[in-house]
């Protein structure tokens, strides 16, 4: 009987239960197809490493996904308060034609279990579809193929999106029954009646709030971009705390403002249903502001997490080009050892060639591998009498803005030196051309892409710098140069003549000592890469890098940041959109009778369905535009720190969100708003 | 003078039509027929079924007559396609509810305005029309106020004002005094024949004796069609109340609504 009541209900309210049944189901397959992530190694051909990165991408997503469990927890919450609030006047009946409590709740409880395995069911099968769309991804992303028929079912995924899911909905039928059996018949009757109260606000108060948080935010804003976030302190929390406060003060006030703002314009205001409009928007906002402020703030993580995200794949695909300039680099370091019984008693004080020597004896078949190779050794000045200061002399060209925010002092930035016929060996290794100096002249180089401008503006303004008691010219010809496959590690470096370093070699110390290999094939590449790794000597530490096995990580980080950004964007942008359309979608049918009020006016269809839309639209931009500026602001900030260590392009990770936020948060406006016009049509027809 | 609503052998029917056995159906309007002149203040009397709100619902165009024809300011309405409807609604008809239909997120002035901006009058011509009316209907000191911070007197007067405000050929008032106690049920009624001296002509349906004895002419209908007519002429209220409340009683004797 009950059982049959709430089946009932489920099947006539089926417009009610529809964007949260829909929601359920997104967040269901998304949920699953993400986490069945971890067994796509078992139908992908990978080599061993790229097994390794699928299973950690799996775990990191696993762990993730206890975080949108309780978001969805919370969406789930939230939409079914609203289903329930909505039908305070069904419950009363129920309670006054005599059932018990327990039975109420018992259809409350069936009705959810109803549309829950509902949703569980069709969810995994939308799931089973996204993650052979996922596997397809990955495919692409590793550069290899499915094998066997390529069909995935992860029983694992399966079995993990069912038990939390399970628990969501456990969680929220227990809550939803306690609602339920709170409900005093009193107030369930005047359900309908209540509300009317604190509809007014105080106006001029509400503009004087909004103009406060528009200069919190502002000042938040200039905080951020003035200071950056290169040190967590306390004006960038501060800052933060601006912001946040800031927000909430504005979605509070700014229907008050718009309000005050529209009647100022009286044409406006009192144009067609635009007064209407106003009056409703602020009438929402006493019960609104705060879930509109937290929609903002999810959308904010939303658009920052994703863009970010992408921002960052795209760098790091970019810095995997430009970072591999050799088959294989090899950094080569002396290793303090423990073993007193070793026979080696310093290797401490090895040279770069003694070191070569050593490297070569332990990798087998180095000559049959290895087709050319060219080393490098870098040397430093401990008593800093070689800084970014002293090189820059009086000349007064600005470090660029981001750097200054990176170390305080320029004096501390060490400066390193090599000597020219090893720089030009490193040129012959690369296929260009040597470069010639003069007895007095150094050649400036760094492989960060902003400094290579500083450096070539003192270059042309310095009359000479002190080296190490010599005065020499500075010259900045080919001033990129990147010395090994690591990347981004010189600020600085000077190449100097031979004959220049081996005057002041007592003076300077070794810094580092690297080995660049061109292979002679892919394969040789890779069995070197092995070797090296393998290669042992006492008192020595052989670090290898080589293109394949830094495009292998580089594409391993891209699969991680990008898989994670768009799992955590899709489930933000659709909590939040679920959030605002059952919102929206509810506050139009308690707006029922004012409606009915306007079409017995004689206002037209159109003019009704153009004030809903004109509401909807408000709710669903105005946070989004909110959280737009906020995101601007602190992916620019971002993009700076993440800019000091390569290039970030912004735009079309941007692109990528937008593209995202117009499908799936667009497509919730669009279905809110085609279903708020139908629930209008049943009031208009039934006065026309 | 001329005639602004003529009903002209209206019938509605209820229930299945021409399907075999046509027991089901309902005879809600069985021809009826009357004319109102403009400036003319009408109560339409009857008991609740006896066809009085359908009645009101087919002049309001809010429902169609089966048959029939009703004519308001000259235009036939039971031909008119729903969009020339609304329209015709909010430029010719003004509106009285028995629960004053104010929406409760606008101010007494925005309420008013707001039948005016439907209608796309010029904002520049809107708070002068509003002031009129208001001042007319006594109702200038609670414009700022919200309709939850008026009496249901005041609610039902703001109402009034924004039945009137848009200058319609007629005004239809559904039981305006049905959720009223008898003091405000009184000023509103005084409030509506005084806007009915100053021209306003007012179609009023009622079941209350004491209400339609402030009309100057009465219907009564019963079971769907006219049973009877009333004029006041010269007579005071009070006669003509009495006259009104005989005939109610030889109606069906409905004792319990005597005042």
């Amino acid at each position: 009987m009950y059982a049959r009541i709430a089946l009932g209900n489920v099947r006539r309210s089926i417009k009610d239960f529809g964007i949260y049944f829909l929601t359920l189901v997104l967040g269901v397959a998304v949920y699953y197809a993400f986490n069945s992530v971890t067994q796509q190694s078992a139908v992908l051909s990978l080599s061993g490493s790229m097994s390794t990165i699928v299973r950690e991408l799996g775990a990191i997503i696993r762990a993730v996904s206890v975080f949108v469990a309780v978001l969805l927890t919370f969406l789930v919450l939230f939409g079914n308060r609203f289903l329930i609030r909505r039908r305070k006047r069904e419950f009363a009946i129920y309670l006054t034609l005599g059932m018990d409590r327990r039975h109420v709740s018992g259809i409350v409880a069936m009705e959810s279990l109803v549309v829950g395995a509902g949703a569980l069911v069709v969810g995994l099968a939308v799931g089973v579809l996204l993650s052979q769309a996922l596997l397809y991804a990955t495919a692409r992303l590793f550069n290899t193929h499915v094998t066997g028929f390529g069909l995935m079912f992860s029983s694992q995924a399966c079995v993990y999106t069912v038990v939390s899911f399970a628990i969501i909905f456990l969680v929220v039928g227990v809550l939803n029954v306690l609602e339920v059996s709170r409900f005093k018949l009193i107030d369930l009757m005047n359900a309908d009646r209540k509300g009317e109260k604190s509809l007014v606000r105080n106006l001029p108060l509400s503009v004087a709030l909004f103009v406060v948080s528009l200069v919190l935010i502002g000042v938040a804003y200039h905080e951020l971009r003035v200071n950056g976030m290169y040190v967590i302190d306390w004006r960038f929390n501060l800052a933060t705390a601006l912001v946040t406060v800031g927000t909430f003060l504005l979605f509070f006030s700014v229907s008050g403002f718009l309000l005050r703002l529209g009647q100022s314009a009286r044409g406006f205001y009192l144009h067609g249903l635009n007064m209407f409009t106003l009056r409703q928007l602020s009438s929402r906002v006493n019960s609104v502001w705060v879930s509109i402020s937290i929609v903002c703030a999810a959308l904010f993580l939303a658009i920052t997490s994703t863009c970010g995200g992408f921002a960052l794949v795209s760098s790091i695909n970019q810095s995997v080009s430009a970072i591999t300039h050799y088959d294989v680099s090899v950094a080569m370091y002396p290793q303090a050892t423990d073993d007193a019984s070793a026979s080696v008693e310093t290797t401490q004080g090895a040279s770069g060639s003694e070191m070569e020597k050593l490297l070569k004896a332990s990798v087998p078949d180095w000559d049959s591998l290895v087709a050319d190779s060219a080393r490098i050794d870098l040397y430093t000045d401990s008593s800093m009498r070689l800084s970014l200061a002293a090189l820059r002399g009086d000349t007064d060209v600005e470090v660029p803005d981001s750097f200054t925010k990176y170390t305080n002092s320029l004096g501390k930035v060490p400066i390193h030196v090599t000597s020219l016929s090893q720089y030009n060996a490193i040129l012959a290794l690369r296929g260009e051309k040597p470069v010639v100096l003069k007895a007095n002249e150094a050649l400036v180089t760094t492989d960060m892409t902003n400094m290579v401008g500083f450096w070539q503006r003192v270059a042309v303004k310095s009359d000479g710098f002190d080296f190490l008691g010599t005065t020499m010219r500075l010259r900045a010809r080919r001033t990129t140069m990147e010395y090994s496959n690591a990347v981004n590690t010189s600020v600085g470096t000077i190449v100097v003549p031979d004959g220049v370093l081996e005057s002041k070699r007592a003076q300077l110390e070794s810094f580092s000592n690297y080995l660049n290999v061109k292979a002679r094939d892919s394969r040789a590449e890779a069995r070197l890469y092995k070797e090296v790794a393998r290669a042992h000597q006492p008192g020595l530490l052989f670090e290898a890098q080589s293109k394949s096995s830094a495009k292998e990580e580089a594409v391993g980080l891209t699969a991680i940041i990008g898989y994670l950004a768009l799992y955590i964007g899709f489930v933000l942008f659709v909590s939040c959109a679920a959030i605002l359309a059952i919102q929206q979608l509810s506050d139009v049918a308690e707006s029922a009778p004012r409606y009915r009020v306007l079409f017995d006016l004689g206002a037209e269809r159109g003019m009704v369905n153009h004030a809903i839309l004109m509401q909807i639209a408000t709710y669903f931009l105005f946070p989004l535009v909110v959280a737009l500026a906020h995101s601007y602001v602190a992916l620019g900030v971002l993009g700076s720190v993440i800019k000091t260590l390569g290039v970030l392009d912004f735009l079309r990770p941007l692109g990528i969100t937008m593209a995202i936020v117009l499908v799936l948060y667009g497509g919730y406006f669009l279905l809110t708003y085609g279903m708020a016009r139908g629930v209008l049509g049943e009031k208009a027809r039934r006065r026309e | 003078m001329e005639t602004v609503l003529q009903v002209h052998n209206v019938q509605k029917y209820y229930g299945s039509k021409g399907r075999g056995m046509g027991t089901a159906m309902t005879k809600a309007l069985d021809g009826v027929s009357f004319d109102v002149r403009t400036g003319e203040f009408i109560a339409i009397m009857g008991t609740s079924g006896s066809g009085k709100s359908t009645l009101l619902n087919c002049i309001s165009t809010i429902d169609r007559p089966t048959s029939g024809q009703i004519v308001v300011d000259g235009r036939d309405v039971t031909g008119m396609r729903q969009k020339d409807l609304s329209r015709f609604r909010r430029e010719r008809l003004g509106f009285v509810f028995q629960d004053s239909n104010l929406l409760d997120t606008l101010t007494g002035e925005e309420n008013i305005a707001l039948a005016l901006t439907i209608n796309r009058v010029s904002p520049k011509e809107i708070p002068g029309r509003v002031e009129q009316v208001a001042a007319m209907l006594d109702v200038a000191d609670v414009l700022k106020k919200y309709p939850y911070q008026m009496s249901g007197g005041q609610r039902q007067r703001i109402a009034c004002a924004r039945a009137i405000v848009t200058r319609p050929a007629i005004v239809l008032a559904d039981e305006p005094t049905g959720a009223l106690d008898s003091k405000n049920s009184r000023l509103l009624l005084g409030s509506l024949a005084d806007l009915n001296r100053q021209g306003a002509t007012i179609l009023m349906v009622t079941h209350d004796s004491y209400a339609a004895s402030w009309s100057g002419r009465v219907l009564f209908i019963k079971d769907g069609r006219i049973f009877n007519e009333l004029s006041r002429g010269d007579e005071s209220r009070q006669q003509f109340f009495q006259k009104i409340m005989d005939v109610v009683s030889f109606m069906g004797g409905e004792a319990a609504d005597v005042r």
